[in-house]
């Protein structure tokens, strides 16, 4: 993830989180933006599982019904 | 004498019931001595219901005396996660959100227990919302494994469970698993622990951790005692979106026929490659292998996906989900979240929209092939956990890095898993291996499992208070 990148994700958390009554001190606020961070990697690994049309899965129970 | 009665199973005491040797309310009586005496230990429960308890008791003793027997758990003594609504008794998940929460009404869970008789003892610990961490500031103290009380991890998040029934504080717990947290638990303490087929049983009333991904289902100390609760809890409900409109089978039917025959397949690469086990799990895994061998099924290597796709699906769908579950509270008071939690939550709100989809839609595919498997295989094994009970310390704390487990590929696929115990390492802590089925094929992985326990000596052994 580029600088910029990163820059935008620690803004949008710290005002996520002045909305809710809460700071972050430097050292949470870096491993959070990590984590963010490591869930966009995740998104972007998931794409190359699917198809160009493919439905999502939701709920597997009603699917299997039979 | 009396503690002696707490080790019964749920299978031997019902036999004494009706044999006219044991009544519910000593075998009762017996647990809430116990839970006085050792709950300080361990911490498992939140809330004990001693009262009502033994009221339970009375009445389970009632319809033995007049012939209305409503079935194996009659008059059993069992436990609750601190997830799971009990009418008019205090549900808090273990979280400072929900301290004063007293729900109407009793979970769909929690009334077919009652309709069967059972005796619920209390409200057990848990991670906050079956997801946090046991962080020092939340509201109660977090369940210590009692194979290790000074500092051991139970496993979580259904941790009261796991502790409860190793330590004799209940013959069944009911736990909730989203990525393991009835089979991380069950593996850490060294019970056994079901998590049924999404769909099997209903979790209306269970306060929600992923919509998509969430099981309610069984602890217990043998793998026969699980079959025992799992057929008092399936069933479809209308109320839960999730309910599959199935007949439930009885799971202790051919529960203890065998396994001649039954084709095995081993998901290594999840314990030997993608991740890599301690020696030791990984040395009971292969000792269990054997056993099972012996006993007549044909085991081969099997291969999956990757457990880091699997993990990518969980993540995304699990912290989005999550964050819509909780997201008024997480704004309105995050200050009353416990620490981990607080950071926890606010991951879920940083994941787009389009990635929750995607996972969503690579959710699809994982878990037909998953499906695939099963064509090949009656069922898979591979390990619960990578490592023995952890030191308490390592899960507490703020923002922390995740890494895949073995368990969440079979939330992910939505097709049961259970967790046995294959033994103990050299400083006693319990090992486990887990056994994936076909989806709402439970019977088969019970009676693997029940077969596996009946051939090794590892129920015999508990841990010493």
């Amino acid at each position: 993830m580029t600088e910029q990148g990163q820059g935008a994700i620690r803004e949008r958390l710290a005002d996520l989180f002045a909305e809710a009554g809460l700071t972050l001190d430097d050292e949470a606020m870096d491993r959070m933006v990590a984590l963010v961070a490591e869930n966009r990697a995740a998104g972007a690994r998931v794409r190359r599982l699917v198809g160009r049309y493919d439905e999502p899965a939701f709920a597997l129970g009603p699917r299997r019904r039979g | 004498m009396a503690d002696a009665l707490c080790y019964l199973s749920i299978a031997e005491a019902g036999r004494r019931f009706r044999a006219g040797d044991l009544s519910p309310v000593t075998l009762t009586q017996a647990f809430l001595e116990r839970i006085e005496r050792i709950n300080p230990k361990i911490d498992a429960y939140l809330l004990v219901t001693g009262d009502r308890a033994l009221d339970a008791a009375k009445a389970a003793e009632a319809a033995l005396a007049e012939g209305r027997d409503l079935g194996p758990l009659l008059g059993i003594p069992v436990a609750l996660k601190d997830n799971i609504e009990t009418a008019g008794i205090r549900t808090t998940a273990h979280s400072r959100v929900l301290a004063d929460h007293l729900p109407e009404r009793d979970a769909f869970v929690v009334e077919k227990l009652k309709e069967a008789g059972a005796v619920p003892l209390g409200k057990l610990a848990c991670l906050e919302f079956a997801h946090g961490a046991p962080s020092p500031d939340q509201a109660f103290p977090p369940a210590r494994n009692p194979w290790n009380r000074d500092h051991g991890f139970t496993g979580g998040s259904s941790t009261g469970s796991g502790a409860a029934v190793a330590a004799g504080l209940a013959m069944a717990a009911l736990g909730t698993d989203t990525g393991g947290s009835i089979r991380n638990p069950a593996a850490l303490c060294g019970t056994a622990g079901l998590m049924p087929t999404y769909g099997r049983v209903s979790r209306r009333g269970v306060i929600p951790y992923s919509f998509s991904l969430d099981s309610c289902g069984p602890l217990a100390w043998t793998v026969e005692d699980c079959a025992l609760v799992l057929n008092t809890i399936a069933g479809h409900d209308p109320s839960d979106p999730g309910s599959a409109a199935l007949p439930v089978d009885d799971f202790t039917d051919g529960l203890g026929d065998g396994i001649e025959g039954l084709r095995i397949g081993v998901l290594r690469h999840f314990f030997e490659d993608d991740m890599v086990a301690d020696r030791e799990m990984a040395a009971s895994i292969d000792a269990a292998l054997a056993v099972l061998a012996g006993l007549g099924a044909a085991v081969a290597d099997a291969r999956a996906r990757p457990l880091m796709d699997y993990h990518d699906v969980k993540i995304l769908i699990g912290e989005s989900e999550f964050f819509a579950a909780h997201e008024h509270d997480w704004m309105a008071r995050a200050g009353d979240f416990g620490a981990s939690l607080q950071y926890r939550t606010a991951e879920g709100a940083m994941i787009p929209a389009v990635d929750y989809l995607q996972a969503q839609r690579a959710r699809r595919h994982l878990a037909a092939e998953m499906d695939a498997l099963f064509d090949d295989f009656d069922a898979l094994i591979t390990a619960t956990v990578l490592d023995p009970a952890p030191p308490m310390a390592r899960h507490s704390g703020g923002p922390r890095a995740r890494k895949p487990n073995p368990s969440q590929p079979f939330n992910v696929a939505g097709v049961p898993a259970l967790s046995v115990c294959t033994g103990f390492n050299a400083a006693g802590l319990p090992l486990a291996m887990q056994i994936a089925g076909r989806a709402f094929d439970e019977a088969t992985i019970l009676r693997l499992g029940h077969a596996y326990e009946a051939a090794t000596p590892h129920r015999d052994r508990r841990p010493e208070f």
